[in-house]
């Protein structure tokens, strides 16, 4: 997207940070892989090459974040649901990537995050702090 | 002993006919409310409630809130016991109300509202819901970001009545906030992930997605009451 260089290997594993109010009782929210407004259709995640999921727990907290647990998906699992994933390194956390909605509609986009919903929680969770 | 100053006024001398309008009475003592209430409810609901008979209850519910919260406490029980599904139309209304106006003081009095609304059919999963709806009650509009809303108390109060009409859905259901001020159920049924949406302002979006498959549902309603229907046939 843009100048962004698209993620390409399928096995790598993006972490997803989950919002305090987006687990109920070890469950987590479709809302939780849906993109707001404000994200400009871009799910932010953090790359498996470049950190941990307790690093990317960490990073996301020092900029000022609030997160209840770190959740994963794979490139290719973003990739069979339509969406390409694309690296933006910040300066405050280089492994920042991100997953691109644009091509979904709203309710094209709630399907999906049911389904990244599933396979993350299939997977479990990774980190908790 | 004066029996006149004691003797309880006919319910024709108090203006109690169908054709009019309930009126708080805001110099009555404790338990006059409750007992108004009763006796206007079951004169005038069978099974359902005129809108202006809602209004005027609301009124008084309110009234009664500002007065002193015993007879609030009182005819909200009553109103719950006796017409149950309808009362907890009434009550959307009145916790709307009292969180616009009296939240302070309605929780100071009850630490847990949604408990007595959930609760009372011992439902299993009935305590977590309640607890977690005092909890999404409770959050800030920065629950998310500094653009995020919190749950407002329609979609609350819609929440807590798809519950209680859907009781089924207690044991399975998630509950969520969404960044625009309304409350998301969740809950997986039959190889489908299902979720209830309700916006701020009450209407409500149902969505299933078949999660070993490409099936969808998708309908959206006007309110609680119009979804009723299909939330029930596709409940646990």
């Amino acid at each position: 997207m843009g100048n962004d260089p698209e993620l390409t290997q399928p096995e790598e594993l993006l972490f997803r940070q989950i919002l305090p109010g987006y687990i109920h009782d070890e469950v987590v929210s479709s809302q939780a892989f849906a993109v707001m407004p404000k994200d400009e259709n871009k799910l932010s995640v953090d790359r498996s090459s470049l950190t941990t999921a307790k690093g990317a727990y960490d990073t996301f907290v020092a900029n000022g974040c609030e997160s209840d647990a770190v959740y994963g998906l794979t490139v290719g699992e973003f990739n069979a649901e339509k969406l390409k994933c694309y690296a933006q390194p910040e300066t405050s956390n280089p492994a920042h990537s991100y997953a691109d909605f644009s091509v979904k509609t709203r309710s094209g986009g709630n399907k999906t995050s049911k389904k990244l919903r599933r396979i993350a929680s299939d997977r479990g969770c990774l980190y908790r702090p | 002993m004066n029996s006149l100053a004691t003797r309880r006024p006919a319910k024709e001398e108090r203006g109690f006919k169908r054709s009019e309008p309930i009126r708080p009475d805001l110099s009555a003592p404790r338990g006059t409310v409750a007992s108004v209430v009763k006796e206007s409810a079951r004169e005038s609901l069978e099974s359902t409630m005129p809108r202006s008979l809602r209004e005027e209850w609301l009124k008084l519910i309110t009234a009664a809130v500002r007065q002193n919260m015993e007879p609030y406490r009182r005819a909200s029980r009553l109103l719950y016991e006796s017409y149950s599904d309808v009362a907890l139309l009434v009550m959307r209304d009145v916790l709307s109300e009292l969180q616009r106006l009296e939240l302070g003081r309605f929780l100071s009095w009850s630490p847990d509202p949604f408990a007595t609304m959930l609760g009372k059919g011992g439902h299993d999963g009935s305590e977590r819901c309640a607890s977690r709806l005092l909890h999404l009650l409770r959050l800030p509009d920065d629950w998310h970001d500094n653009e995020s809303s919190s749950p407002t108390a329609t979609a609350m109060s819609s929440a807590t009545v798809l519950l209680r009409l859907v009781p089924n859905l207690m044991p399975a259901v998630s509950i969520f906030p969404t960044y625009s001020g309304g409350v998301m159920l969740e809950y997986e049924h039959d190889g489908w992930d299902w979720s209830a949406e309700i916006q701020p302002a009450g209407e409500v979006e149902f969505h299933g997605v078949e999660l070993q498959g490409d099936e969808e549902v998708l309908q959206q309603f006007s309110g609680v009451a119009d979804a009723l229907e299909i939330v029930r046939r596709h409940a646990p």
